[in-house]
């Protein structure tokens, strides 16, 4: 029988539980770095544009963006789902931690639900913008009302939409905010200022570490996270399923719900990968995110472009398999040979084929490697919903509606201000808070545990 | 008055271990460990579960009956009314709401529950045993019964220290 | 630790009755109803090879993401598998049986359907039967190198073996995506030949993993209790298999919804008139009922932790997902081949001397290697695990 260690291992070296907290939580108490400074400054210029963007959209109306008759979906639904699929890495990262118990997703876990918050966030803005009248918002809570009462929609999927965002947003805010409670005590504990101490210990709730408390903590994280699971799948499914229950060419496919959650969670664990790395640079945390924990995010990333380029194999199959002719037309013609050919074929090279050079181990451990590729898929799943959104609604069934897209500069504005919100928060949350949960990193480095 | 606990501070968690199992072959109870992160064979030898994820339960079984029965009440009877010629009672596409909102609601009954159970909040003041807990020391707190004699404590300090305790002290 | 399973005689006797009875069945079927003997031949062997393949997925899982729980049981898949080969031979030989089930096969029918017509560059008999003389060729020779590579580690304790496995396991798991699609499509879903639904060969493949488990439940179950054999089995195995059945209750139920809601809600006349046969009498109620076996009592029973390892529902439960995983297939096969539902004598014998085969080729390549994988790097791991 083999008894050597098999798995790859993810600690560089042995820390004690001191040395955990002293280099994790190392930047929410030395001085503020210059870099930091510049990337607040640049992403409050991005935020600013955004808002004037926003201004803009409320106070003029969508008549400013690059919408037209036949194409009233353009590019905040667009940036919508890619946002929301940017979002879905952090709450795969919680679930392959607290319901698998897989060590090498305890250093990403803290980030990557940072980013699940601000990017379900900014995605939420987009629809919300696009009601036009957006102080009317609350028309879509079924509360009783005048108009009849005339109670919401259940049967649409737009209503849905609603729900499963509200739904993930608070989730992914308490699993977070909840993951951190251990790690705000020990800061508490550590702080010496009295705001920081203050603060902290406002948010830590009075966490002692108590065994009995760490128990209910317990139970309650394996109930969110069990109920995380479910909910992340059908996320992406029901922002599918507002395409897919439609009956527009393109877009009415049984295989798009799974289909968008694979993609989903390809392109957050890009993004994460490429956060990762300039985290881990920046903050020296070399030790903890090692090159093993970031090759299995390549893995993933390889799992999820075979089954995204099986998928483009199989719609474009099935379109010529159906028979219907707008179906082909919309596959065979429009989106791959026709005006968004380009498109049509950068998304490939980006999801299907780009991602296949981490087969290699030389390109799966080369940092530069991995930066370049992750951002790549990034590209390649927004051309993606740039694809599905727009190249179906230009050529619908009429060819006399016939049309094409442009975006204004207040739609490039909202997406750039999106950007904005997301790296402010980032800088904030990384300025302030541990980047890796703490505790976690003690509780894994114990061999007796596991 | 009540009497002072005996605390114990660890430098290890295997030692935490090592002393909860004499202590336990002793019959002695320990009233609680703070650890700063959730060793589980700590939370395993404690014997201590937690009766949250039933609540949990209860809060889901809930949530499908209420939402069901509030969109049947809408969408039935309270304002029939057709959308795109699909009939009133449209079961198939209520099951995402329904799906929904029970994450939604067990979600937050869990959270309640927790809360309630922990009786921890915005602003609570920690009752901290010693100020490294959370960082990397493990407090044991052993409670004394009235009628315990001061050798028996002195023989519980005495095994606290066998097994590696770097301070032991009286607290209340 | 290396001890053999002895395939005794008297179990060799009982499933080779069954054989014969499945075999007398199907004759008799010939004689009096062809159509639904095809059709019934067709479903057995795609039910069983699902089987078979799914445990080679699921041996090539264990093996992709390192885990080491399921590592004592990994005989069991490995002899599951082998039922590929005579999957492969009824499967050619139901190229005499195409005209009867399938309509685009039918001589003449380009003429009348011009749908059909458009398919025929995909839709016909030489690219067919290629595509599954492919298929096989993938799957057996996949099946023959990882058996090979187990066998040997059996032998000489190395790790480059278990490096070279994980590799195939890799290259499997891609390779049986694509072709179990494409195999399911084509032998499944082209009966409708009208209809289509891009999620179909995504739903066989995860109800193959699926229904491969229950059946290994109960295999590990009732070799530990009447050969003693699997004693180290413990509740913490219990325990990852009722996740195992949680989790995929949870894929399974979600892929059968999506498929209903979007053909439910979209009402294109080509998809819809699929589930309005099957809504409807005379299929009704194996249409709810194949949804309550295969999702409604596993998720609940399983949901609970210490409910869901309980021995007693492990079992029970295993048995209905494998009467779900039939009507699962019944509903897909039978409305459009035969057409009307008539559950007789056929389909139970037919469905025995399946299952026969099925027994008798697991216990025989069962017992012609090492129980456990003596020299596996997680055999250790697996035996020992706590909860």
């Amino acid at each position: 029988m083999i008894n050597t260690l098999v798995r790859g291992t993810f600690t560089a070296r042995e820390k004690s539980f001191r040395q955990v907290t002293d280099e994790i939580a190392r930047p929410t108490y030395s001085k503020t770095a210059k870099w930091w400074f510049a990337g607040m400054t640049l992403a409050t210029l991005m935020l600013l544009f955004g808002l004037w963007a926003i201004y803009k959209t409320i106070t003029v109306g969508l008549g400013t963006w690059g919408l037209n008759n036949s194409v009233g979906w353009g590019w905040d639904i667009v940036n919508f789902v890619w946002w929301i699929g940017i979002g879905h890495a952090g709450t795969a990262f919680t679930i392959f931690l607290i319901v698998f118990r897989a060590r090498w997703a305890a250093v990403f876990n803290r980030t990557a639900e940072a980013m699940t918050v601000l990017a379900v966030s900014c995605a939420g803005l987009f629809p919300a913008l696009h009601l036009g009248r957006i102080w009317l918002i609350f028309f879509i809570l079924p509360y009783p009302n005048t108009r009849g009462p005339l109670w919401v929609n259940f049967n649409s999927p737009l209503f849905w939409d609603v729900l499963a965002i509200t739904t993930y947003l608070t989730l992914s805010i308490t699993l977070w905010y909840f993951g951190m409670i251990p790690d705000l005590a020990t800061l508490r504990d550590r702080s010496t200022s009295k705001i920081k101490k203050a603060l902290y210990g406002f948010f830590s709730m009075g966490w002692v570490g108590s065994v009995k408390n760490w128990v209910r903590y317990e139970a309650m994280m394996k109930v969110l996270g069990g109920l995380a699971a479910p909910l992340v799948i059908s996320v992406h499914s029901i922002v599918a399923l507002d395409f897919a229950i439609s009956v527009i060419p393109g877009w009415h496919t049984t295989i798009l719900p799974p289909y968008f959650f694979i993609g989903a969670i390809f392109s957050g664990f890009a993004m994460v990968l490429t956060l990762t790395i300039i985290i881990r640079k920046l903050y020296n945390l070399q030790d903890y995110i090692t090159i093993p924990h970031l090759e299995s995010i390549t893995r993933v990333l390889i799992f999820g472009s075979l089954v995204i380029g099986l998928a483009y194999v199989t719609e474009l199959f099935v379109a010529w398999y159906s028979g219907w002719e707008f179906e082909m037309f919309t596959f065979l013609k429009n989106r791959a040979t026709g005006e968004y050919s380009s498109a049509f074929w950068i998304m490939v090279f980006c999801n299907a084929i780009a991602p296949q050079a981490f087969w290699f181990k030389r390109v799966r451990t080369s940092i530069t490697w991995m930066v370049i590729i992750s951002i790549i898929i990034n590209i390649g799943m927004w051309y993606e919903r740039f694809i599905i959104v727009i190249s179906s609604l230009t050529h619908t069934f009429l060819p006399a509606t016939w049309t094409s897209f442009t975006p204004t500069v207040v739609d490039i504005g909202i997406y750039v201000g999106t950007f904005g919100i997301f790296f402010t928060g980032m800088l904030l949350f990384l300025r302030y808070i541990p980047s890796i949960a703490m505790n976690e990193t003690k509780a894994f480095s114990k061999k007796s545990d596991h | 008055m009540k009497t002072p606990n005996i605390i114990g501070i660890f430098d290890n968690d295997d030692q935490v271990v090592e002393a909860i199992h004499t202590l336990k072959s002793k019959n002695i109870k320990i009233a609680d460990v703070h650890a700063p992160f959730a060793s589980h064979h700590i939370l395993k030898d404690l014997g201590k579960e937690s009766r949250i994820p039933y609540g949990s339960v209860l809060a889901g079984a809930f949530a499908i009956v209420a939402t069901f029965s509030f969109i049947y009440w809408t969408s039935v009877i309270n304002y029939p009314i057709v959308f795109g010629g699909k009939p009133n009672f449209s079961f198939p596409a209520w099951v995402v709401v329904i799906y929904l909102m029970t994450i939604l609601l067990t979600f937050i009954g869990t959270v309640i529950i927790f809360q309630m159970r922990t009786k921890m909040n915005f602003g609570k003041k920690a009752e901290l045993m010693h100020i490294d807990s959370t960082e990397d020391k493990f407090v044991m707190i052993i409670e004394q019964d009235a009628d315990i004699t001061e050798k028996e404590v002195q023989n519980i300090k005495k095994m606290l220290s066998d097994h590696g305790a770097i301070e032991v002290r009286m607290d209340n | 630790m290396d001890q053999k399973f002895t395939f005794s005689s008297t179990l060799k006797l009982r499933l080779a009755g069954l054989i014969g009875l499945g075999l007398i069945v199907t004759i008799y079927g010939f004689i009096s109803n062809p159509d639904k003997t095809w059709a019934n031949l067709l479903l057995n062997n795609f039910y069983f090879l699902s089987l078979a393949l799914g445990a080679m997925f699921f041996v090539a899982l264990q093996y992709v993401t390192e885990s080491g729980w399921a590592t004592m049981f990994k005989r069991l898949p490995e002899a599951m598998s082998f039922y590929i080969i005579i999957a492969g031979a009824i499967a050619i030989l139901l190229f005499f049986g195409m005209p009867s089930l399938y309509e685009w096969a039918e001589p003449g029918v380009t003429d009348h359907d011009a749908l059909i017509a458009h398919k025929s560059p995909y839709l016909n008999v030489p690219f067919f039967m290629i595509r599954l003389v492919v298929v096989f060729a993938i799957w057996l020779l996949l099946m023959v190198i990882m058996r090979r590579y187990s066998l040997k580690e059996d032998a000489e304790a190395s790790l480059a073996l278990f490096n070279k496995t994980k590799r195939i396991s890799m290259a499997f798991i891609f390779l049986f995506v694509v072709t179990f699609s494409i195999a399911a499509i084509d032998w499944i879903m082209t009966i409708d030949a009208h209809w289509y639904s891009t999620i179909f060969g995504l739903r066989a493949i995860i109800s193959a993993l699926y229904y491969a488990i229950a059946v290994m439940i109960l295999l590990a179950f009732f070799l530990r209790g009447k050969f003693g054999i699997f004693q180290e089995m413990n509740v913490a195995h219990r325990h990852d298999f009722s996740r195992y059945i949680f989790r995929l209750s949870i894929a399974w139920g979600y892929l059968w919804f999506v498929q209903y809601l979007i053909i439910w809600y979209a009402n294109i006349p080509e998809a819809t008139t699929y589930f309005v046969t099957r809504v409807n009498p005379p299929w009704s109620p194996l249409f709810y009922l194949e949804f309550i076996l295969n999702w409604t009592i596993p998720f609940l029973v399983t949901m609970s932790d210490d409910f869901g390892r309980k021995k007693v529902v492990l079992i029970s439960m295993s048995i209905l997902l494998l009467i779900g995983f039939y009507i699962m297939l019944y509903l897909q096969i039978m409305p459009g081949t035969i057409g009307e539902m008539h559950f007789g004598l056929i389909d139970v014998g037919m469905f025995v001397g399946f299952a026969g085969i099925f027994l008798y080729f697991f216990f025989t390549f069962f017992s012609k290697a090492a129980i456990m994988p003596v020299n596996h790097p997680y055999l250790k791991e697996s035996m020992t695990k706590e909860l």
